[in-house]
C-alpha cells in the first residue's frame, strides 16, 4: 500500500507539474516547461522535422513564439 | 516575455501517469479554447501529449517530450507532416497554412497546397500552379500546369506533357524536356525519364547516370531504388548496382 501511495502521490506531482506548465504557456510563458526540462531533453513537435535535443534548443525553439526567453537546466 | 500565445483556457483530458522507480510517464490529450475575436471562444487546437520524467533527487524532470496533433475542428484537412514551421490545413475547401500555436499563418485562399521547403511552397491558383514565401506572397506567378516542392534549390514544373525545373526566381532552368514518371533532386541527382528510358541528371541537366531504367526513386543516403522491366536494384551515384536487379 505505501507505494502505491507513493505512486500516487508522484502521479499528483507530475500532473501539477504540467498544469503549471500549461498555465503558463497560455500566457505566453513557456518557463514552465523550460524549468521543467532536464538537460538533454529531446523533443518531437508536429512542425519540425527533426528531433530536438538538449535544454538550450527547446529556449531557442520557443523564442519566436514567446518572445525573449531565459532558462537553464542544472545536470542531474 | 512576447506573449504571442494566448490559451483563454485549455482542457487537459484523461492523465494517466505510470510511475516505475525513477521513470514516469505521463500521457493526455489537450484540447486550448482561443479567443473567437468577438468576446468569446472556440476550440483551438487538439494535443496528444506524452512526456517522460526522471526523478532527479527531489523533482522530476522532463527528459522527452511528444506532441502530436489529434483534429482540429476548425479544419477539414491537414497534412500529416508540417515542415518549415508551417502546415497546410483546409478550410471551406480552401488551403491556408497554420502555424505551431494553431494560428493561421497564410489565409485560407488556394485552390490546393503543398508544404514549404526551400522557403517556399507551390499552392494552385485557378487551375495553375504557383509559389510562395512564408509571408504568402506569391513570389513565381502561377502559371504551371503542375508544380512540385522545391528540393535542393530547384523544383519540378510542367506547363504540359513534359517536367523541367525551375529555380527559386522562377527562371526554368531544366527545359521541360522529362516524362511524368520523373522525380525531384536528392544527393545532387534526380531521377528523370527520356524517350530511351529513365536515369539520372544532375543540376545542369547532364545525364549523370545513363537512362536504362523503367523508372528510379530518389536517393537517400548514398542508394536509389531502380527498377527494369521486371526487377528492383539498388545503385550508387556511380550507377553501379550494390544490388543487382531482384524479382
Amino acid at each position: 500500500m505505501a507505494e502505491t501511495t507513493e505512486a500516487r502521490t508522484t502521479a499528483d506531482q507530475i500532473v501539477m507539474l504540467e498544469r503549471n506548465a500549461l498555465d503558463r504557456w497560455g500566457k505566453g510563458d513557456p518557463g514552465g516547461f523550460l524549468d521543467v526540462y532536464g538537460a538533454d531533453v529531446t523533443y518531437f513537435d508536429p512542425l519540425t522535422a527533426m528531433r530536438i535535443d538538449g535544454h538550450q534548443a527547446m529556449v531557442d525553439y520557443y523564442r519566436p513564439w514567446v518572445g525573449r526567453s531565459t532558462s537553464s537546466a542544472t545536470r542531474c | 516575455m512576447g506573449g504571442k500565445i494566448h490559451v483563454v483556457r485549455y482542457e487537459m483530458l484523461n492523465p494517466y501517469v505510470v510511475v516505475d522507480g525513477n521513470m514516469a510517464l505521463l500521457t493526455y490529450n489537450l484540447v486550448n479554447y482561443i479567443s473567437d475575436g468577438r468576446g468569446g471562444e472556440a476550440v483551438g487546437t487538439r494535443w496528444n501529449s506524452t512526456t517522460v520524467y526522471h526523478r532527479c533527487g527531489d523533482a522530476w524532470k522532463t527528459i522527452h517530450s511528444h506532441w502530436s496533433f489529434t483534429s482540429h475542428p476548425a479544419f477539414q484537412a491537414m497534412t500529416a507532416e508540417a515542415t518549415e514551421g508551417l502546415a497546410w490545413v483546409v478550410v471551406n475547401n480552401r488551403f491556408g497554412y497554420i502555424d505551431s500555436s494553431g494560428r493561421v499563418a497564410i489565409r485560407a485562399s488556394f485552390d490546393e497546397a503543398a508544404n514549404f521547403s526551400d522557403g517556399l511552397a507551390p499552392v494552385k491558383v485557378e487551375e495553375h500552379w504557383g509559389y510562395i514565401a512564408k509571408t504568402g506572397r506569391m513570389v513565381i506567378r502561377a502559371q504551371f500546369e503542375s508544380g512540385y516542392p522545391f528540393s535542393e534549390g530547384l523544383a519540378r514544373v510542367s506547363t504540359g506533357d513534359k517536367f523541367g525545373f525551375i529555380d527559386k526566381t522562377g527562371r526554368m532552368v531544366l527545359p521541360e524536356q522529362y516524362g511524368v514518371l520523373s522525380g525531384d533532386f536528392s544527393e545532387g541527382l534526380a531521377g528523370v525519364c527520356v524517350q530511351s528510358g529513365c536515369g539520372y541528371i544532375d543540376q545542369k541537366g547532364t545525364m549523370i547516370i545513363p537512362a536504362q531504367y523503367r523508372s528510379t526513386e530518389p536517393f537517400r543516403q548514398g542508394l536509389a531504388e531502380v527498377h527494369t522491366t521486371r526487377a528492383i536494384g539498388y545503385i550508387d551515384h556511380q550507377g553501379k548496382y550494390v544490388w543487382q536487379p531482384t524479382q
